[in-house]
């Protein structure tokens, strides 16, 4: 009763429409699945260097102090905050100039943990994967690819500023996230 | 009753479920060999339903996460219960899957013609397995985020792709809102989607084929007699379940994740094994960690395609040798996992942090428990406690020289509790430059420091309408005001250096420019405390060579300068005991 080739348009045309919609219905659900998120700044980071107070504050043959980075203002998503602590550096004297200063990221270059400082060894340590630093920053042992990254820093009318800067992890070279 | 079930089986066209699908027959007879299917099917429905009551209080965001979670476990009746089952029922999933693997391999079921329903078995372990993961990084805290930072850093690890599949499982550039509302997407909707539609399959393609007989007895129906067997492993595991929680107390929750705060972070224990193999492979960590779950899942999935033959029985050498595989891979996962723990147990230092870090969560939940979480989210808990702010800044920035210790660094006097009241004025004006008062200043070693209440001739009457009348400088309300009303008369013997006038700044007759004491208007009040931080050199106050004080005006916003001088005046009338009740910083 049914013209074979009539089944076979409709067929064709069935299957067409219908995985047509299909789809049409599932691009815009990709798009902010899996397309949206590239490349999208969704967290700020301040750009402008800190200013941490007068860099005497620091003293020779004082174990580095750990200096916490609290960003102005930090837009997440839908929100925004003041003051907001993003991340930590130690600062470590090494000279009688004001700008004699080492400063190291307290973020582990490995797989990004928050590093900390050991007063018992007077060395740095990773408390995810046990990766030490020396007191320089230079790697000891554990599974970092390279020593804890230094941050830029500048001394001007008397005051410090550090620029907080993201480093890619897992690498054995600094390369800006 | 009769009469409904006819009518809706008129309606619906059912009959009776078709048997074919059902299999009402058990080949060679019941056994507990057959119930782990059924026990993961009522630990995956239960997982739901507890998931469903928890989704009721859990609210998404970076803000909120850690909040809601904590306000479940301490201030919802049976929450820290419901969500301990919820973690912990994942964990029996792990292990029943596995001991489910391991019966139907013994069993050879994975032979053909079943080798879908083992690959499907497979994929629902890793799906399982994936699912846990977005699911412990929920709470938001430092066990969770620590432990989602190192996954997501393995993941990013990959070459090529690494880095989009950072920015796909973040939702963006970095932790955040988009973070959580992608986890928790698939952690409630897409994984159990998933997880649905291949249990389904597995079951339906199980059924089809029946169960891989491991005895020669006489078959039996499976309702009841297989299916008692299933409830009653169901119960067994139930209580097991319940009473490993109790025990357990519940899942624990950390503190709010601080990307600042170095937080020993390890990942839930079915994944310890890779966390130990990381540690074991050294520099190849990065292979290690990527490579040995892909060779153990790629193993199962060979295990049908290597081991074709028809004969089920574990005596064959080819068997053998594949059954042989496959625990050897256990044990060896078991293993690293004991590794794993022991060399944790054996670790001081790690227990002394996880102290510290127990610490900082039960201080977190105490503070949102009878504060509760600011708007500004769990990283803010802290700032809850009473006098925070002023507390913070006065540890960080004034208890180098004001603190009570008898460490060489303190110059100023000591600021404790009591600091500026009866007693205090009393001793202080008795001997000003005592070493718990000015001792330690330069000025108390100059001819300029001020004389003690005896040098001055003040006897011990007047001395005490004195203190009244500074104490009604600072504001207290409860004051005697026959006493103030006398010492105003009395400071009288104090104004060669000192006035109490409202903006007048205290010079010698002589030399008008050159200021001899502070100005005492407003002493030990807030605003008094205020203008002192601001600037302790100003005229007004110490003036500009007197005093060693800096001046926090630059430093220091207003708000947080008068933060601090709250937190003074309200140390004035505490007690070391209502110190010590605001709890830790």
């Amino acid at each position: 009763m049914d013209d074979p080739d009539r089944r076979k348009f409709l067929t064709i045309t069935a299957c067409g429409i219908g995985g047509g919609v299909g789809l049409a219905a599932l691009t815009p659900v990709l798009r902010l699945l899996l397309v949206e998120p590239l490349g999208k700044t969704t967290v700020t980071s301040p750009r402008e260097p800190f200013d941490l107070g007068p860099p005497e504050q620091f003293l020779l043959d004082a174990p580095p102090r750990k200096v916490e980075i609290v960003a102005p203002l930090v837009k997440d998503g839908w929100t925004a905050a003041r003051n907001v602590l993003i991340g930590a550096a130690f600062i470590r004297r090494t000279g009688p100039n004001p700008g004699d200063l080492d400063v190291r990221s307290a973020i582990c270059p490995h797989l990004g943990c928050a590093v900390g400082f050991d007063p018992v060894q007077k060395n740095y340590l990773c408390p995810c994967h046990d990766s030490r630093f020396a007191i320089s920053g230079a790697k000891l042992s554990g599974p970092s690819e390279r020593g804890l990254d230094d941050l830029p820093i500048q001394v001007a009318d008397g005051r410090l500023k550090l620029t907080w800067v993201r480093y890619k992890l897992g690498r054995s070279t600094k390369e800006l996230a | 009753m009769n009469k409904v079930i006819v009518f809706i089986r008129e309606r619906t066209a059912i009959r009776r479920v078709p048997t074919t699908a059902m299999r009402p027959l058990i080949e060679g007879g019941a056994s507990f060999a057959y119930v782990f299917g059924s026990v993961l099917v009522f630990l995956l429905a239960f997982e739901a339903l507890t998931g469903l009551a928890l989704a009721a209080f859990y609210s998404p965001s970076t803000t909120d996460a850690w909040g809601s979670v904590a306000y479940l476990e301490d201030q919802v009746a049976w929450g820290r219960q419901l969500r301990g089952l919820h973690h912990h029922g994942a964990g029996a999933i792990v292990i029943v899957s596995g001991l489910h693997l391991v019966q139907t391999a013994f069993a050879g079921a994975y032979k053909r013609p079943r080798e879908l329903v083992w690959w499907l078995g497979v994929v629902l372990l890793v799906l399982v397995l994936a699912w846990a993961i977005t699911g412990y990084v929920l709470p938001w805290d430092q066990a969770g985020y620590w432990a989602n930072r190192v996954e997501v850093g393995i993941a990013a690890g990959t070459p090529g792709v690494g880095g989009g599949i950072k920015q796909l499982a973040l939702g963006g550039n970095d932790y955040g809102n988009l973070t959580l509302t992608r986890f928790y997407m698939l952690h409630i909707a897409l994984l159990p989607g998933l997880v649905t539609g291949v249990v389904l399959g597995h079951i339906v393609l199980a059924r089809r084929h029946g169960i891989t007989p491991v005895h020669q007895r006489t078959s039996v129906p499976r309702w009841p007699n297989q299916v008692l067997l299933d409830v009653i492993a169901m119960a067994i595991v139930f209580v097991v379940l319940l009473v490993y929680v109790v025990v357990q107390g519940g899942a624990g929750l950390a503190a709010p994740a601080d990307p600042t705060q170095a937080y020993d972070a390890r990942p839930l224990w079915y994944f310890r094994w890779l966390f130990e193999l990381r540690e074991l492979a050294g520099r190849g960590e990065q292979v290690a960690a990527m490579l040995a779950p892909a060779m153990v899942a790629g193993y199962l999935i060979a295990l049908p395609l290597l081991d074709k033959g028809r004969d089920r029985s574990w005596r064959t050498p080819i068997r053998m040798r594949c059954l042989g595989g496959l625990a050897g891979v256990l044990a060896v996962i078991a293993a690293l996992t004991m590794m794993s723990f022991s060399r944790d147990s054996g670790d001081p230092e790690l227990a002394k942090r996880r102290a510290d870090a127990d610490r900082l969560a039960a201080r977190a939940r105490s503070l949102a428990r009878e504060y509760g979480v600011p708007a500004t989210g769990g990283a803010d808990i802290w700032s809850m406690a009473p006098m925070w702010r002023g507390r913070m800044l006065f540890a960080k920035m004034c208890a180098g020289c004001h603190e009570a210790s008898d460490a060489k660094e303190r110059i100023g006097p000591i600021i404790e509790p009591g600091h500026g009241d009866r007693a205090w004025l009393r001793a202080f004006l008795r001997a000003p430059s005592d070493p718990q008062f000015w001792g330690r200043t330069k000025l108390a070693k100059t001819d300029m420091a001020m004389d003690p209440v005896a040098k001055l001739e003040i006897q011990p009457g007047p001395l005490e309408d004195i203190v009244e009348y500074l104490i009604s400088q600072s504001g207290e309300t409860e004051v005697d005001a026959a006493k103030v009303g006398r010492g105003k008369d009395a400071f009288e013997a104090c104004s060669t250096c000192h006035s109490a006038d409202e903006g007048a700044v205290q010079s010698p007759k002589d030399k008008p420019t050159e200021a001899l004491g502070p100005n005492l208007f407003g002493l030990h009040s807030r605003a008094f405390y205020l203008s002192f931080i601001s600037n302790p050199k100003h005229p007004i106050h110490m003036g500009p060579d007197k005093s060693e004080m800096p001046r926090f005006d630059g430093d220091l916003s207003v708000a947080d300068r008068d933060a601090i001088a709250e937190y003074l005046v309200w140390l004035r009338r505490a007690t070391p005991a209502d110190l010590g009740k605001l709890g830790p910083l």
